[in-house]
């Protein structure tokens, strides 16, 4: 041990003061709603309204409006499920796994990241509580008390999801909202309407900034970091778990967990930055909160996570080699020599090839760069669960039951129209709640640090 | 058959021998014994059913196809969802064709829902729509079921049928449309209709029952012949699954797999039977009996008949693993 100070560089540039900080992030939610916010809006309220047009023609149709057909019951019903629910893990990771282990750079990108989560989950949840074939007897999932005396198989990987992303959705959204109140009192005591007083007043829940708030509130953050610590890991888990536990040759592996979280992380990691980097384009002094620096991290972490699952593609294959099973053989053989070699290559070119450039610092730094190589992930991760879901079904045990899998255009409006109520539900909470967590960023500030020189 | 051994056959010589020869096959001629991590229910009924296909009569004629079309009030679903492979059918033929691209030999196989013991569907099911019963019938509750797909997806023989539309209330023409197709079934094709058996509705899922209506038919008519209080068991009466009834060649065998006398039992401890996917360890209810040639050895091309299972020609121990496509073709 050495009495030597590791000295980090500021989390925060340009000297911004803790006033500045309150009056720039609350200034982006009293100011007159910009022009671009209305164009935006313009594009994804209607892709929102397309999406629900389309999911009421499903329901009212039947589930054969999408491409899914007998051998490929699953499609891009839960490729985008797990998808979306992928991209909603980074939230929760930065928010709850770098606050356990005081990673301080994680506090300007939290609450963005957690309402991505929440609106990503969303997006998720549409698919598996609508492309059921009875979407009406959906309650059947419930353990209700019922008259037909039936009870939930509780051993089905299904139902464990029901409960996983549903608790992981509760805790979300309450670890979002709690680490909002503070800055909704902020917003609360700025306001000069009297309406916008009110409604800000009751979702700031009557915090006042006493000593004892604070006190109750920091333990309520650390006890739900706590809880969703553990979820998120587990919600992807439970969500591989619908493949791993089935005996399908391609699904059937004990790798998936870990494999699955990995590329959530991955996943989530690439949808923050692709969101967030346009954010600093449009409120240019968030690059101060939001820094290279902070970039820079995040890249560093989707090139973690592109090792890993680049090792796991190579351990699947390796996997079924060795396991001397014509099955799984096959299955891995089809996956990337199969009619669908062309997903398998572009989802090693997305996800395994293309990160590789965040080796260098200037891709990581420069933010058109970073958004730009982001893509690749995005697309990579839709790909990947398309690969594992759609290809591995379209040729399985039997040879005689295989068939292709062709999308409707219902598929891809649907799958559009989820894109544009991801995009609505964010403008609408950067237009309506501060997107960066003022009073934590604050802490991080030279000046909250009461031995700042002493230390050195 | 991509080299997998679905369909096995043989030649007379091979069989003398060894007349189980098709019971180590490919992957069971080195798979381990399988082992359970969980004890199933038991299957408590006196008797338990069970079928036979005998792969050397079924000459692939479609005509269980058809009984069981009929039968089930297997919906009709048009050509347009037939070639999005959205067929209903509950037993398939499937093909395969083996030797010589331009001299093919032809191998037929029925493949119904084989009603595994342990099978893969039902631990899938979140909502318990499809389940065991005593008799060892793996169930459908259709009005259970919420059409997850799952269970279909879990299937190894992927017979499992769901319907994508609502096939019988709306004209076929008219699929798409959803609420504006006209509603409703004609009188002519609701005569047409089998009353023993549920007509099912668009989102659930659907698949051989084993013809459970003609089980429970029998089980009734027996508890009416033996009276209320019965004193000694009496005999379930002789009945057909429709499958069975139809088949001109006597390929399939239903029945109950407990009693010794029954043919389906004799025919399970055949030397011939063996079950696909021994090593999932579904223990499917479906037992194939292996085809046997016995080609005149001065016919031109004798030496390739029976010779299907590329494990036994190439005299390997097992299947080589990579697929080759050029080698056995898919119907």
């Amino acid at each position: 041990m050495t009495d030597e100070q590791i000295i980090r560089p500021p989390l925060v540039l340009n000297k911004r003061t803790m006033g500045w900080i309150s009056s720039y992030i609350s200034s982006i939610v009293e100011d007159k709603t910009p022009t671009w916010w209305w164009v935006s809006m313009g594009v994804t309220v209607p892709m929102t309204l397309m999406c629900l047009a389309c999911l009421a023609y499903l329901v009212a149709t039947g589930v054969g409006v999408w491409g899914n057909n007998h051998p490929v019951g699953w499609a891009w019903d839960i490729t985008n499920f797990v998808f979306w629910i992928g991209i909603g893990h980074a939230g929760t990771l930065i928010s709850a796994i770098l606050f356990l282990t005081r990673q301080k750079w994680r506090t300007s990108i939290n609450r963005a990241a957690e309402a991505m989560t929440l609106f990503a989950v969303v997006c998720a949840g549409i698919y598996p509580a609508l492309h059921v074939g009875r979407v009406w007897m959906e309650w059947f999932l419930v353990p209700v008390p019922n008259s037909n005396g039936i009870w939930q198989n509780f051993g089905s990987p299904l139902q464990w999801d029901v409960f996983a992303v549903s608790t992981y959705f509760m805790v979300s959204v309450m670890f979002w909202y709690t680490g909002l109140i503070p800055d909704l009192a902020t917003v609360r005591d700025r306001c000069t309407s009297k309406i916008k007083k009110f409604v800000y007043g009751v979702m700031a829940l009557g915090w006042r900034g006493g000593n004892r708030q604070w006190r109750h509130y920091e333990k309520a953050y650390l006890i739900l970091a706590g809880l969703s610590t553990p979820l998120v890991l587990s919600v992807h888990s439970v969500v591989s778990f619908d493949f791993a536990a089935s005996v399908i040759p391609g699904w059937h592996a004990t790798i998936f967990p870990p494999y699955f979280v990995a590329g959530a992380i991955f996943g989530g990691f690439a949808m923050v930055l692709t969101i967030m980097i346009p954010a600093c384009g449009l409120y240019k002094p968030l690059r101060d909160l939001v820094t290279a620096d902070h970039v820079d991290r995040m890249c560093k972490v989707i090139l973690l996570m592109s090792a890993i699952i680049g090792y796991t593609y190579l351990m699947e294959l390796f996997t079924a080699w060795y396991s001397g099973n014509p099955f799984e053989r096959a299955a891995f053989y089809y996956r990337a020599f199969g009619p669908y070699w062309w997903a398998y290559a572009a989802m090693i070119l997305c996800n395994v090839l293309v990160p590789q450039m965040f080796w260098s610092k200037y891709f990581r730094t420069h933010l058109v760069w970073v958004w730009v190589i982001v893509q690749f992930p995005n697309v990579g991760m839709w790909l990947e669960r398309f690969v594992i879901v759609a290809t591995t079904l379209s040729r399985d045990l039997v040879p005689s039951a295989w068939g292709m899998f062709h999308p409707t255009w219902v598929d891809v409006c649907t799958f559009a129209g989820t894109f544009g109520l991801f995009a609505t539900l964010f403008l609408i909470f950067i237009r309506f709640l501060p997107m960066i967590c003022m009073f934590e960023v604050k802490a991080v500030l030279p000046a909250a640090d009461p031995h700042h020189e002493e230390a050195r | 058959m991509e080299g997998r051994d679905l369909v096995r056959e043989g030649t007379i010589e091979r069989y003398k021998e060894n007349p189980a020869f098709a019971q180590k096959m490919g992957m069971d001629a080195h798979n381990p014994e399988n082992i359970s991590l969980y004890t199933p229910a038991a299957l408590t009924s006196a008797e338990q059913w069970g079928m036979t296909v005998d792969l050397n009569t079924c000459t692939g004629c479609n005509a269980c196809v058809v009984a069981c079309q009929a039968e089930n009030n297997v919906p009709v679903v048009g050509k347009e969802q037939v070639r999005k492979n959205r067929d209903m059918a509950w037993i398939r033929i499937d093909r395969y064709f083996a030797g010589e691209p331009d001299e093919p030999e032809m191998l037929a196989q029925a493949i119904m829902c084989q009603h595994c013991e342990n099978a893969p569907c039902e631990t899938v099911c979140p909502v318990n729509a499809t389940v065991h019963s005593e008799d060892g019938l793996n169930l459908m509750a259709y009005n259970r079921c919420i059409g997850t797909r799952y269970c279909a997806n879990n299937c190894p023989w992927k017979v499992r049928r769901f319907n994508y539309f609502d096939y019988n209330q709306r004209p076929l023409d008219q699929l798409y449309w959803g609420p504006l197709a006209k509603k409703g079934m004609a009188d002519s094709l609701k005569m047409a209709k089998n009353p023993n058996v549920t007509v099912r509705m668009r989102g659930v899922m659907e698949k051989c029952t084993f013809c459970i209506q003609r089980i429970e038919e029998a089980k009734i008519s027996r508890l009416v012949e033996a009276g209320p209080t019965p004193k000694s068991k009496t005999p379930i009466s002789a009945f057909k699954t429709a499958c069975q009834q139809a088949c001109p060649n006597d390929s399939l065998v239903f029945g109950d797999i407990l009693d010794p006398q029954s043919r389906v039992a004799r025919l399970r401890g055949s030397e011939r039977g063996y079950t696909m996917f021994d090593y999932l360890n579904t223990a499917p209810r479906v037992t194939y009996l292996t085809r046997i040639k016995n080609p005149n050895p001065k016919m031109p091309g004798a030496d390739k008949v029976g010779a299907a299972n590329r494990s036994y020609t190439a005299n390997k121990s097992h299947v080589s693993s990579t697929p080759n496509p050029s080698e056995a073709r898919q119907p």
